[in-house]
């Protein structure tokens, strides 16, 4: 184990992952059995698999990024994020699961505009009955703010909290048309528009594209990594620059769509460009944390004993800078919409600002900003694993809880429901992550001494 | 320190360090060629002409200008924004590529550093003129005054301008200063004239090079590069924020603070390239500005071009997914009303024409390269008229809408402001050495062509320090 | 500044000085300074030099820059001069970030400046008691002080230090 380039998967720690995995899944069903309803299991599910499908196909941004870059300092470290690449196999699993409910109907995660029947601005008598039905049978009022003679030119907002003082007494009835038809009260104009790009059968397309096409890469990556190992020449550090340059792309495209689809469609009444963006680099920032950590972990353990503080200063480099970088894009977004002031926009924000959601919102930035950045600007604390240990775990949950803070008031309203199924549900994907990482990382050499950049990363001092 | 065999030499020539010296110095220490004579008489003569128009336009008002009640900005900004995005490149090659260690850029950081300069000058013209009441633009600082005291508006992004450029200046020239005191030392040690020593030691501040002196040098061009890297971020963002923070459709968009600071960058970078290319032509400096260089400032050119590219996808799509009729409006009159030629012009310079450097010939063609920096830089320009004067001219009410066409003191101006910057910049090549000498001295051992790369004739050396 | 009598070596290579800088410290020599054309790695560690504080004074002024701008702000808009903005609230924090940001940035970079060139005793017109010019151009020289009182011996064991050390030049000079 001293020194050695090949890990070595013990029994020990499959079964700590497999305890998590087994943990965590035990206080979900707990979460759930004590009341927890399955919008919020499936909000948790989705913010969960998200989270860790992302830090996994961000590993391979990282590899991509540092072979176009002609990087040649990170050899010691790339085994890690190649390992973390993998997980985006199961991740992608996981996350059909929630393309399927889609499809399949079995989650409402997306049910503002998988709603056919608000589509449409004329509807018969009898569906408009059995519409109403299904909300009273649902627990929704149909009461507030339903003015059955409306145009269809008028649109409703999805409204945060039911306003008492719009709940209607007595409601005339619906004015039935020439055709037979009535106007649809519940017609939503914006989701009508939308639905060339939101619907069932395009989403799931581009769902599935995306997972297809980060999984196809990351499997092409790490398979010419391999392959190099065996070779003593440039011909795969060539071909992977090609693939890296193949994935950059597909990258560049749907990191925002991705985001588009299954974090801003959970609210499809508002838009901002740079949201795709943003969650990238959260993104960016949780998958370089873990990456840090495994490296922690295995330089602990007596492995990778030909890195030094110099690659650990690197990584400690990226976390702050990005950290910086995260907060650019979070004050961009926010203060342009603040200032702006334009209700289509701030509505997201004030969901999050002024409701109980806000200590969150508020902590978020000081979690993501002022904690990395004051703990990480010395010199000396970016080598050392200790202050990096700490760093990296408390970004990785501060960067989740940015993602429970997008996506929760989205999908379950703008009450703050956070407890056992929650932590649980984190500890879960957790274990698995780990236990198919390390399982990865004993698949191959710790440290690729093939690599044509090798000896420059063991010279590396800053 | 090892080197992989994959790297290109940055240095050709098998150089030793007095031959650097020799080769970097001999432009300053030259007598000013006939071509640098004709080129800054020609350049200075448009730069005159240019403060011409800007006189005209101070005596007669803004009315010189085409600008009217619809358009309030157009010409004038877009000259702004696109100088101060040129001038990012600078920075960035100092500032972020130090912090990412990439050696190559030691034989462009000194020359695009004082571009930068030369740049924010010429951009900081533009919003001081564009005030008209010019002898009132100390108003624009907050200081204490017996008119209430009135203050400057803290909530306004013009305001926020008025510091960012003050600043980037400040700091840009600081640190560019800073890398170039040991440089002009060199020329003062050089010089067979007393006179020339004693100017160019006025110049240098006495530097001496004691590892003191050095240590302290690399202290603080590390951290004024950590300070520099968010600076050039904030100080495109803050631009930026000139147009986002409004409610206009086709300005009022979270994307533009990192799509600005991409665009300024791949612009930057194209003008960069303008330069450099006549330089090391001129000046017999293809030895260190060599094709590796240039590769490497192409890859850039295509990962910002793409940025730009991916977010103008964003925006369209945004503009239809968001519903609004207004700034769905805005893009479809960016295509096709009239000022449509303007648009896929843009379109062509920014996004469809970098994607060429994905072909390796392309990327390493001196003459390809040439005219695509200065076809980016024509689409940069047209990017911010675009952004500026499209969605200005039709907004909400179009009872408003109207037409602008610059008039010909604009146009002077303009084409004066790019004199200035050539004549700037002139001068600059013939007082100063356009590489940084120390810099390149220092990676000669690591990037040289006789320690890497299939010329190599040397192992490379242990370090001493391990 | 009184006048100093320097022995100094010359050396063509970098890694040739830093060897001697390590020899010559061994064996008990005290150096006077190093010129080099530009900044040698690892020459201050194996000269014994201290680190710099650059950095420490840099956010210190940064940090002064932060509070002044916000400070400064606070003061202006809630307390001296309110004024209602498009109905932005008084104290409206995210106006004032970028304009806190660049004073930041500001005063960190002027500060240090200012301070790099107290430290290093550079200002326009600061005379520079060069050695030797060379050491700007490609020579690199390892300085010695001496003065009346040193003997003959031991400049001849400073001398024999430097040439077995690989220097190219020796020379003595007042400066």
């Amino acid at each position: 184990m001293n020194g050695s380039n090949k890990f070595e998967y013990t029994a020990k720690l499959k079964n700590r992952f497999l305890g998590m995995l087994v943990i965590g899944v035990v206080l979900v069903v707990v979460g759930m059995l004590t009341g927890a309803s399955m919008d919020r299991f499936w909000s948790n599910y989705l913010q969960n698999t998200l989270f860790f499908l992302g830090i996994s196909v961000l590993a391979v941004f990282f590899l991509a990024a540092h072979q176009i870059g002609m990087a040649g300092w990170h050899i010691t470290v790339k085994r890690i994020p190649e390992a973390m690449s993998q997980f985006s196999k199961v991740g992608a699993v996981l996350m059909l699961v929630v393309v399927f409910g889609v499809i399949f109907d079995y989650h409402h995660l997306y049910h503002h505009w998988t709603n056919t029947f608000i589509q449409e601005k004329e509807v018969s008598v009898e569906a408009l009955k059995d519409y109403e039905a299904e909300l009273a049978e649902e627990g929704h009022s149909t009461e507030h703010a339903v003015d059955y003679n409306r145009t269809w030119q008028d649109f409703q907002y999805h409204q945060v909290a039911p306003a008492p003082e719009h709940v209607d007494a007595a409601k005339p009835e619906p004015e039935v048309l020439e055709n037979g038809m009535v106007v649809n009260p519940y017609y939503d104009r914006l989701i009508d528009h939308k639905s060339a790009y939101l619907n069932k059968t395009f989403w799931s397309i581009r769902s599935i594209s995306y997972l297809f096409l980060w999984v196809l890469m990351a499997m092409i990556i790490r398979r010419y990594s391999l392959r190099e190992d065996l070779d003593n020449s440039d011909t795969f550090y060539q071909k992977t620059r090609k693939a890296a340059a193949v994935f950059l792309i597909i990258w560049a495209v749907s990191s925002s769509t991705m985001t588009w689809d299954w974090v801003m469609a959970l609210d499809p009444h508002w838009y901002s460009t740079l949201f795709g963006w943003y969650n990238f680099i959260s993104l960016f920032v949780a998958s370089i944390c873990t990456t840090i950590l495994i490296l922690i972990y295995l330089k602990r353990n007596g492995y990778l004993t030909q890195l030094n503080e110099n690659h650990l200063h690197d990584l400690g480099k990226y976390a702050f800078g990005f950290s910086v970088f995260w907060t650019y894009l979070w004050f961009s977004q926010f203060m342009l919409y603040w200032y702006g002031n334009i209700p289509e926009e701030t509505r997201w924000c004030l969901d999050r600002a002024r409701t109980d959601y806000k200590w969150l919102f508020y902590a978020n930035l000081l979690l993501n900003f002022l904690f990395p950045f004051l703990t990480l600007m010395r010199r000396d604390a970016k080598r050392n694993m200790n202050v990096l240990m700490i760093v990296a775990i408390g970004l990785i949950i501060t960067h989740w809880l940015d993602f429970y803070m997008m996506i929760t008031p989205a999908t379950l309203g703008t009450e703050v429901h956070f407890g056992i199924l929650e932590i649980g549900m984190f500890i879960a994907y957790a274990g698995l992550f780990l236990f198919v990482v390390f399982g990865e990382l004993a698949k191959a050499s710790l440290i690729p001494q093939n690599h044509p950049m090798y000896k420059e990363s063991l010279d590396h001092h800053i | 320190m090892f080197v992989s065999p994959l790297r290109e030499p940055l240095i050709q020539g098998h150089k030793t360090y007095k031959q650097i010296s020799d080769d970097i110095c001999a432009p300053v220490e030259a007598k000013p060629s006939k071509a640098w004579f004709i080129a800054t008489t020609l350049s200075g003569l448009l730069a005159i002409n240019g403060f011409v128009m800007i006189g005209l336009t101070i005596t007669y008002g803004i009315g010189m200008w085409g600008l009217n009640k619809t358009v309030g900005w157009a010409w004038d900004i877009t000259n702004f924004v696109w100088w101060i995005g040129i001038g990012h490149a600078g920075t960035l090659i100092s500032a972020i590529l130090l912090l990412f260690r990439q050696k190559w850029r030691t034989g462009v950081n000194r020359s695009a550093e004082a571009m930068t300069i030369f740049a924010v000058i010429c951009a900081g013209l533009f919003p001081i003129i564009h005030m008209g009441r010019v002898w009132l633009a100390f108003f624009i600082f907050p200081y204490p005054n017996t008119r209430g005291p009135v203050w400057v508006n803290f909530n306004s992004p013009l305001l926020w301008d008025v510091f960012a450029i003050s600043t980037y200046f400040t700091v840009s020239l600081v640190f560019w200063y800073t890398g170039l005191i040991p440089d002009l030392a060199l020329i003062r040690d050089r010089a067979k004239s007393a006179f020339t020593k004693k100017m160019y030691n006025i110049a240098c501040f006495g530097w001496k090079g004691t590892a003191k002196n050095w240590q302290r040098f690399e202290s603080i061009s590390l951290v004024l590069a950590g300070l520099s890297a968010p600076l050039v971020l904030s100080v495109h963002t803050i631009v930026s924020f000139d147009f986002a923070t409004s409610v206009i459709p086709g300005w009022h968009t979270t994307i533009f603070p990192p799509y600005f600071v991409a665009g300024a960058i791949f612009s930057g970078f194209a003008m960069v390239l303008t330069l450099m290319l006549v330089v090391r032509k001129v000046f017999n400096l293809q030895e260190y500005i060599t094709l590796a260089h240039i590769e490497a400032m192409n890859k850039i050119i295509i990962l910002t071009g793409s940025i730009v590219g991916v977010a103008y996808i964003t925006e369209l799509f945004t503009a239809w997914y968001s519903g609004n009729p207004y700034e769905r409006y805005a893009f479809l009159n960016r295509a096709m009303g009239p000022y449509w030629w303007s648009y896929w012009g843009m379109m062509t310079c920014n996004v469809v024409s970098p994607q060429l450097f994905w072909f390796r010939k392309l990327r390493r063609s001196v003459v390809f390269t040439f005219f695509m920096s200065i076809f980016i830089n024509v689409g940069m320009w047209f990017e911010r008229f675009v952004i500026i004067v499209t969605s200005t001219h039709r907004d909400f009410i179009p009872s408003n809408w109207t037409m602008y066409y610059p008039t010909y003191v604009e146009m002077f101006i303009y084409i004066g402001t790019i004199g200035f910057f050539m004549t700037l910049f002139l001068i600059f090549s013939k007082v100063a050495p356009v590489i940084a000498v120390a810099e390149v001295k220092s990676i000669l051992k690591t990037a040289g062509d006789q320690y890497t790369g299939p010329d190599a004739i040397h192992k490379h050396e242990e370090d001493n320090h391990h | 500044m009184a006048t100093k009598k320097i022995m100094y070596g010359l050396y063509d290579d970098e890694v040739v000085l830093i060897k001697a800088v390590k020899k010559v410290r061994a064996e008990g020599l005290k150096i006077h300074d190093c010129y080099t054309p530009f900044p040698v790695h690892g020459l201050d560690d194996a000269m014994g030099l201290r680190m710099t504080k650059l950095h420490s004074a840099g956010f210190i002024f940064g940090a002064t820059g932060t509070l002044t701008a916000l400070s400064f702000i606070l003061w202006i808009t809630t307390n001296n001069y309110p004024i209602n903005y498009g109905g932005k609230p008084y104290l409206s924090l995210p106006s004032w970030i970028p304009i806190t940001f660049e004073l930041t940035v500001l005063f960190a970079s002027v500060g240090m400046f200012l301070t790099y060139l107290y430290l290093n005793r550079l200002a326009p017109g600061m005379k520079a008691e060069i050695v030797d010019e060379r050491t700007t151009c490609h020579m690199f020289a390892m300085t010695f002080e001496i003065d009346d009182h040193t003997t003959d011996a031991k400049k001849t064991e400073i001398r024999k230090v430097l040439s077995d050390s690989g220097a190219v030049e020796i020379h003595e000079k007042e400066l």
